[in-house]
């Protein structure tokens, strides 16, 4: 009996025992293996933003169109700037000029640059 | 087409730039379109109708100032409400350097102590007094 001839005979007999292996025993290690695959630790899906960068990486490398989208953020960037800016700035004065009208300081009174002379020279005295 | 985006950078920044050291009062604010007297709501008609007739041809940041006013008119006192549309018409026909000028001179009054203030409203009425009686003088 060659080498060759014992390992033949070793896998008949594996096989054989296969095949003798009662449902029992199939159905447990069915559930073993059931169980072992859902264990398995799941494959990372890929964050959006990862993937977006992915997309652009590999569709917008023309030469040229990069510097073109930076100066696009740049300036979309700048006007969301001015816009928030002149949000802030006309806040303010409404803030100012509604406390302003509703006061009953009268508005000559603040605009007049005599009286505020006068007024200035009279508590001097 | 990059030359044309650099021009507009350069627009775009000195635009920001020169809105940031602007004064308030400045053209230079960019303020998205504001609805058409026809288009604004009861109350907000109601609070600003001493501008009903110049509405249409105010520039959009005043519009927008003037409907945030509005906001605030309806916090207000009655009192403060009256003295608010007396003045509201002859506010907005000041000019621009007028109303920063009197913005500026409410910040210092507004930091003035209560009979400060008080005082400087007397002396406003003496003071209306003594040009009456200078001009009947005359």
């Amino acid at each position: 009996m060659n080498e060759l001839h014992f390992a033949f005979r070793i896998r008949q007999y594996l096989n054989r025992g296969l095949q003798q292996i009662d449902t029992s025993q199939l159905d447990r290690l069915a559930a073993a293996r059931a169980e072992a695959l859902s264990a398995q630790k799941k494959p990372a899906t890929i964050p959006a933003l990862a993937a977006a960068g992915y997309f652009l990486d590999r569709h917008l490398s023309t030469p040229g169109l990069r510097p073109s989208l930076a100066v696009l953020a740049l300036l979309i960037a700048v006007a969301l700037f001015i816009h928030w800016h002149s949000s802030e700035l006309i806040d303010e004065m409404s803030a100012i000029d509604s406390a302003l009208l509703a006061d009953d300081v009268p508005v000559e009174a603040l605009l007049d640059k005599d009286f505020q002379a006068w007024l200035k020279n009279s508590q001097a005295h | 087409m990059a030359k044309k985006f650099a021009g507009a950078l350069i627009l775009g920044l000195s635009l920001s730039f020169s809105a940031a050291a602007s004064p308030p009062t400045s053209p230079v604010l960019i303020t998205p379109p504001q609805p058409a007297w026809q288009s604004l709501n009861n109350a907000q008609k109601s609070a600003l109708a001493p501008l009903a007739g110049e509405w249409d041809q105010m520039e959009n940041y005043r519009r927008k100032k003037w409907l945030s006013i509005a906001e605030r008119y309806e916090r207000m006192s009655p009192a403060e409400q009256q003295r608010l549309q007396e003045k509201m018409r002859d506010w907005s026909k000041l000019t621009p350097d007028q109303r920063l000028a009197a913005r500026e001179k409410f910040k210092e009054f507004n930091q003035m102590a209560p009979e400060e203030k008080q005082e400087m409203k007397q002396k406003w009425q003496e003071y209306r007094q003594l040009k009456e009686d200078e001009k009947r003088g005359q």
